[in-house]
């Protein structure tokens, strides 16, 4: 446990000081662009044919939001479909499949129900699959910018920014550049030359919170992720830009205090989960402690870099939307997997996905200061903004929508025997397989328990829907949201007023999270992986 | 003249004058009615659709009795049990029925009696200001705005209007339970008359302003019957939270139903159908969704708008209340707010070359008809100083020029003679006096300036005395600031509320007054426009402003301010501007009405923080009694609260939902009572008592309850 508190302590410290450093670059696509970047976006503009650049309002944004999806979809479901034709050795996609892969890798959930080294050859997950890895994180972070600007910034108009602009300067200006830094770091550790791809694959894969493997193996595979400094680094990328985007919020709203204090809650919440799960895993199955050669489950773990440093990156996937796995789900303990379940089921909030876990951050952070931001005796305020009926719309539209879509889906999976049947491996398990796969595919994470059966067919259509509704929708909501903040007038300060960054406030939040996202799913671990563990015990 | 056969009005006057005045509710009374009226509300079509969650609760109460209903024909063994909990559920939709009864029943009572005075009378309608004898009798219900009608002695006036002529002493206890009789009389900001009152001394002639069942009466039946009460934006944007938390929990409760079947099927298999029990799963839905805030929501509104009352405050809508809690700015007026109403003539000053006595004659002459409080002491002053002032009187001639907002100053003025006896303040004499000779460049000198300011320095107010286009000298006015003042602003500095002074009095005067008051800003020589563009200024800035105000001229401003409280006594269109309407005439209530706010507010915050914690509680007992049918050792596992049994942990979990709406009812009435503080820290204390309380108070009354229900097993 000490090894593991010092290790958790000196990642997450140099977690902060990088974010810190890179938090300043990150301030700037919240303004106007300047500078060289200035001219390469009006460049930009000229191309497309606009000469300046036009803020959007919500119904605007949302409807480019939703076109450039439809847009994306189309293109790259043609590419897949046709690749056979485009490129040599390539083997001939169904439709089906060709539409699961392309939803899930843009919306940045990177599910993967095939084998990649079987279906997939290099050139086309090079051109069809890696731009899509930097453009969905883009997207997340482009929409978590218009909510940074409606939060901050005042503007009657509802006018949230540009969605291409905002989009085209977060790819050249933020993706590109980092996902070559960390691809060429990684490149040094690799172990033969050609394997510059696997790099930056590696790189983006992690950073961008997306998780999809360029192996079945994932990044547990040793050309992937050669050496424990690879495994380090990858798990670091994960952290790295929704951190930055927690820091450098603080560094605009002028309220570094909040990011600060919000980062060690959440950072305090991991390592919490971390020793809770880490227990958890060891305390194994009557069999398994009855055994003389118990020293921690090593079941599905990766044994080069040890059960601590696998719990570690399962945990890192689940909380950050990354869900790429160097260890085995299905190998944990059942009352382990509460806990990288529930990190994705509060909405994937310690720290979260590029953008997105931001998002859901300022929704709880919403919902607990209006709870009882009446207890100062005046009507809430966040961020000087009072909050409104219509903000409590969009915001519990983002909460609510996940759990709608993932208990509906749910019930009738389970309500039918036959389609129970089909899908999990043991009866025992199959609650939390379920549960675990829905929330993964909602919340767009990506990791799955590999113990359920994922070549049926209606399964990765209904899984299609989920993915695509639990990632667009919010984001509409999102966008709602930050046009009705952008038009609210600041309220002065004054000692009656709450302030967010306050330490109750935090702790208040903190608890919100964690009662919330526990109120919501507590039947699903209990009938879940506790009824599992109690019973196979 | 009218075909209608009217009744002799002695009769109805014989009537009036046997009118018994209502006795006070008491508590067994109130309680009495609003039980019986809560369980006729309870089936009301209406309360479903504003209230989700409630309405919710009462769709699975419906729903199970039918179930229940079938049960009992098929006899089933759990018949008992079921009922049990039936009842329960029962129990929880008419507290919270109750819950808004209660609220409303002090304030029906009160409508009642308001509803007696609301009978038609007869009106003595006009047709000329001028002639009194001839007028035509109508129904009150007849009258139509802009009639004139005749009001003697002993009569009550019909509907609400504005006094056109004459002056009579009214008894308004009908209406605001003030037992002293009020003044009313023509012009000024005395003028509005209410519908229901009855004239003691005099007669006077009104115009008509509203219909009969329309006026201020009409209004305040409605409101204090609450029959009017629309949502909040904050009660609003709550209700959507409580839907949100509705919705979400139905679907965790549908979810668990599904699980538990694949359990069920996995311990007991070929056993695949819908098993649980859908009254053990009723508990669950009503026990974790936010009944306890939800239930109690309309009543904290109520009990808000109904304790402002028992400050004799009518709240014209609920929004005012809460505009109230929100206030960061308290707009005061100097007078009758921050000093004791009226200022007292203290010393005279005279010009240079003037004598004392000339300089106080023409003070004295320029205040005799002025009746102004102001005036009176000024012509009291005089005869203290010079008796012999009493033989003077003013000449054929003059004609008296009252004080008005717009040209602030008064005087007594001669047609034929050209003379003029002015007092004002100094600009406007200054004003007035470029006016009377026709030079624009005149300037009163500086002998005279210097006086002034000494006595505005001293927190006095300097009024300027002119007789015939020359100085004479001037008035020093003191100002009494009312106790404890002080004290009180430094409280509202805490919770982050500034005062600020609006005075029609000099800058250098306001700033003394100012000082003393300990204000945090003043504005003054501020004229009615003038404070609208205050109010707007602050306003863009994110304010919230409150203020008080009774005159015509306020009406604007008090239109635009977010809380804007008018004196009864004031005029009719102050009172429409107006979302607040003080009885008692008493500015002072400001700060009454924003603690009432802020209680309100914290009372609903608190409330829902205790509801939502209370949550994990009841998971804790529900969850081991609804799993112990499929798996007794998982059930044992999880439950770490000692009860008799997981049944009746359910029972008692139910119970405690549904009496913890009871309990709480007197706390919603009265609201939570907090220490004035910073918002930080009533925070932080509110919410770890509320918190705490809502996380523990479950698990000891669900385990009382239950050592109950196993004493009587």
């Amino acid at each position: 446990m000490v090894h593991l508190l010092i290790v958790s302590t000196i990642f997450f410290t140099t977690l902060f000081v990088l974010s810190s450093l890179a938090s300043s670059y990150l301030v700037r696509f919240f303004q106007e662009p300047k500078g060289y970047e200035a001219s390469v976006v009006a460049l930009f503009q000229r191309a497309s044919g606009r000469s300046t650049i036009v803020d959007m309002n919500w119904k605007q944004y949302a409807t480019a939001l939703l076109l450039f999806h439809a847009i994306l979809l189309i293109l790259l479901v043609t590419l897949l479909f046709f690749s056979y034709c485009l490129i040599p050795g390539q083997i001939a996609l169904t439709l089906s499949e060709a539409f699961s892969i392309a939803i899930s890798f843009m919306t940045n959930t990177d599910w993967q129900s095939y084998v990649p080294e079987e279906k997939l050859t290099d050139w086309l997950q090079m051109i069809a699959l890696l731009p899509q890895m930097f453009l969905s994180p883009a997207i997340g972070l482009t929409v978590a910018i218009s909510l940074i600007r409606g939060i901050v910034l005042v503007n009657s108009s509802g006018h949230i920014g540009n969605f291409y602009t905002d989009l085209f300067r977060v790819v050249f200006f933020l993706m590109l550049p980092l996902g070559m830094i960390f691809g060429v770091i990684l490149s040094f550790f690799a172990v033969s030359a050609e394997n510059g791809l696997l790099a930056i694959y590696g790189a983006i894969q992690n950073l961008g919170t997306n998780g999809g493997g360029f192996f079945n193996a994932n990044i547990a595979h040793p050309l992937q992720n050669p050496s424990p400094w690879t495994h380090v680094i990858m798990l670091f990328s994960m952290f790295f830009l929704p951190t930055t985007l927690l820091l450098s919020f603080g560094l605009f709203s002028q309220n570094r205090l909040f990011s600060r204090r919000i980062y060690c809650m959440c950072t305090l919440f991991f390592i919490g989960a971390l020793i809770l799960c880490t227990m958890a895993d060891r305390s194994g199955s009557l069999g398994l402690v009855q055994s003389p050669y118990l020293y921690a489950n090593l079941e599905g773990k990766e044994l080069r870099f040890g059960a601590f440093w696998s719990i570690f990156q399962i945990l890192g996937a689940t909380a950050t939307s990354t869900g790429s796995t160097s260890a085995l789900l299905s190998g944990c303990m059942p009352v382990a997997l509460i806990f990288p379940m529930l990190f994705m089921e509060v909405g994937e909030v310690i720290f979260g996905g590029v953008g997105t876990g931001f998002i859901v951050l300022f929704i709880f952070s919403l919902i607990a200061i209006f709870t009882s931001g009446l207890m100062v005796g005046r009507t809430p305020e966040i961020f000087h903004k009072k909050i409104t009926t219509n903000d409590m719309y969009w915001a519990l539209t983002y909460f609510l929508l996940p759990i709608i879509l993932i208990t509906i889906s749910l019930s009738i999976l389970l309500t039918h025997k036959p389609f129970l049947m089909a899908l999990v491996s043991t009866p025992l398990r199959s609650i939390t397989e379920l549960v675990y796969a829905l929330s993964s595919v909602v919340y767009g994470n990506g990791s799955a328990i590999t113990t359920i059966n994922g070549s049926w067919d209606s399964w990765n259509i209904l899984l299609d829907v989920l993915m695509l509704f639990g990632r667009l929708l919010p984001m509409v909501a999102v966008v709602g949201l930050a046009s009705a903040f952008i038009q609210k007038i600041k309220v002065p300060d004054s000692s009656g007023s709450l302030h967010v960054e306050s330490m109750p406030s935090i702790i208040w939040i903190g608890l919100v999270i964690f009662v919330i996202g526990a109120l919501s799913y507590i039947p699903a671990i209990v009938l879940g992986p506790v009824f599992e563990q109690l019973v196979s015990s | 003249m009218s075909e209608k056969v009217l009744p002799p009005i002695s009769v109805k006057a014989l009537k009036r004058e046997k009118r018994v005045v209502q006795k006070a509710p008491t508590r067994w009374s109130i309680i009495r009615r609003a039980s019986i009226d809560a369980f006729f509300r309870m089936f009301r079509i209406s309360f479903l659709l504003d209230n989700f969650t409630m309405a919710s609760v009462l769709l699975i109460n419906y729903s199970l009795s039918l179930y229940f209903l079938y049960e009992w024909m098929s006899g089933v063994e759990a018949l008992q049990y079921h009922g049990a909990i039936l009842s329960i559920l029962w129990m929880t939709s008419y507290f919270a029925q109750f819950s808004e009864t209660m609220a409303m029943g002090r304030g029906k009572a009160q409508a009642d009696a308001l509803k007696s005075l609301e009978t038609t009378t007869t009106a003595k309608k006009l047709s000329d200001l001028t002639q009194r004898d001839s007028y035509e009798e109508l129904f009150s219900c007849d009258v139509q705005p802009g009639d004139l009608l005749l009001v003697e002695r002993g009569e009550v006036i019909p509907v609400d209007g504005e006094v056109m002529v004459g002056a009579a002493l009214i008894d308004e206890s009908a209406v605001t339970g003030e037992s002293a009789p009020v003044i009313r009389e023509a012009g000024g900001d005395l003028s509005a008359v209410t519908g229901g009152t009855t004239v003691l001394s005099d007669s006077l002639v009104m115009k008509v302003t509203s219909r009969a069942g329309e006026g201020f009466l009409a209004k305040m039946i409605q409101l204090v019957e609450g029959s009017q009460r629309r949502k909040t934006p904050n009660e609003e944007a709550l209700s959507v939270l409580l839907t949100a938390c509705t919705t979400l929990f139905a679907f965790v409760v549908l979810l668990f139903a599904c699980m538990f079947n694949v359990r069920v099927d996995q311990i007991d298999p070929g056993k695949y159908v819908l098993d649980i029990d859908p009254f053990l799963l009723g508990v669950m839905f009503v026990c974790l969704i936010p009944t306890t805030i939800s239930a109690l929501l309309p009543a904290i509104g109520i009990a808000g708008m109904d304790r402002l009352m028992k400050f004799n405050i009518i709240a014209m809508s609920s929004r005012a209340i809460e505009a109230a809690g929100d206030a960061d700015i308290l707009m005061l007026d100097k007078t009758g707010t921050i000093t004791l109403g009226n200022r007292q003539a203290s010393e005279f000053f005279p010009a240079t070359g003037i004598s004392l006595f000339d300089c106080t004659k023409a003070a004295y002459l320029a205040s005799l008809e002025d009746d102004t409080p102001e005036g009176k002491s000024i012509v009291r002053l005089a005869l203290e100083k010079f008796p012999e002032l009493e033989r003077e009187k003013i000449a054929q001639g003059f004609s008296y020029i009252p004080f008005s907002a717009k040209t602030r100053m008064s005087g007594i003025f001669s047609e034929d003679t050209k003379e003029s006896y002015y007092k004002g303040a100094i600009d406007s004499i200054e004003k007035n006096l470029q006016k009377e000779l026709q030079d624009s460049r005149f300037v009163i000198d500086s002998a005279v300036r210097s006086h002034v300011e000494q006595i505005a320095l001293q927190g006095e107010t300097p009024l300027v005395v002119s007789h015939n286009g020359h100085i004479v000298g001037s008035v020093a006015l003191k100002d009494i600031v009312k106790p404890g003042l002080k004290d009180r602003f430094s409280l509202l500095r805490l919770m982050g509320i500034q005062t600020i002074m609006i005075t029609g009095d000099n800058p250098l005067t306001a700033a003394a007054i100012a000082a003393e008051a300990g204000v945090d800003k003043f504005y003054g020589q501020v004229t009615p426009e003038k404070k609208l563009e205050i109010i707007v200024s602050y306003q863009e800035k994110g304010h919230i402003v409150a203020m008080t105000g009774d005159g015509s001229n306020d009406a604007p401003a008090l239109a635009q301010a977010d809380v804007a409280m008018a004196m009864n006594s004031g005029t009719q269109a102050a009172r429409e501007a107006a979302n607040l309407i003080d009885l008692d005439s008493n500015p002072t209530k400001l700060l009454e009405i924003v603690h009432v706010g802020k209680d309100l507010l914290i009372t609903r915050g608190a409330l829902t923080t205790f509801s939502i914690a209370n949550d994990i509680a009841k998971y804790f007992v529900l969850l081991p009694a609804l799993i112990s049918s499929i798996s007794p050792k998982v059930a044992l596992y999880i439950s770490w609260v000692p009860l008799s049994s997981p049944k009746n942990g359910c029972l008692a979990a139910a119970l405690f939902n549904g009496w913890i709406i009871l309990f709480l009812i007197p706390l919603a009435l009265r609201g939570v009572r907090t220490k004035i503080a910073s918002g930080e820290s009533m925070f932080r204390k509110n919410l770890l008592f509320w918190g705490t309380l809502g996380l523990f108070s479950p698990f000891f009354g669900i385990i009382a309850f239950d050592s109950i229900i196993h004493f009587f097993e």
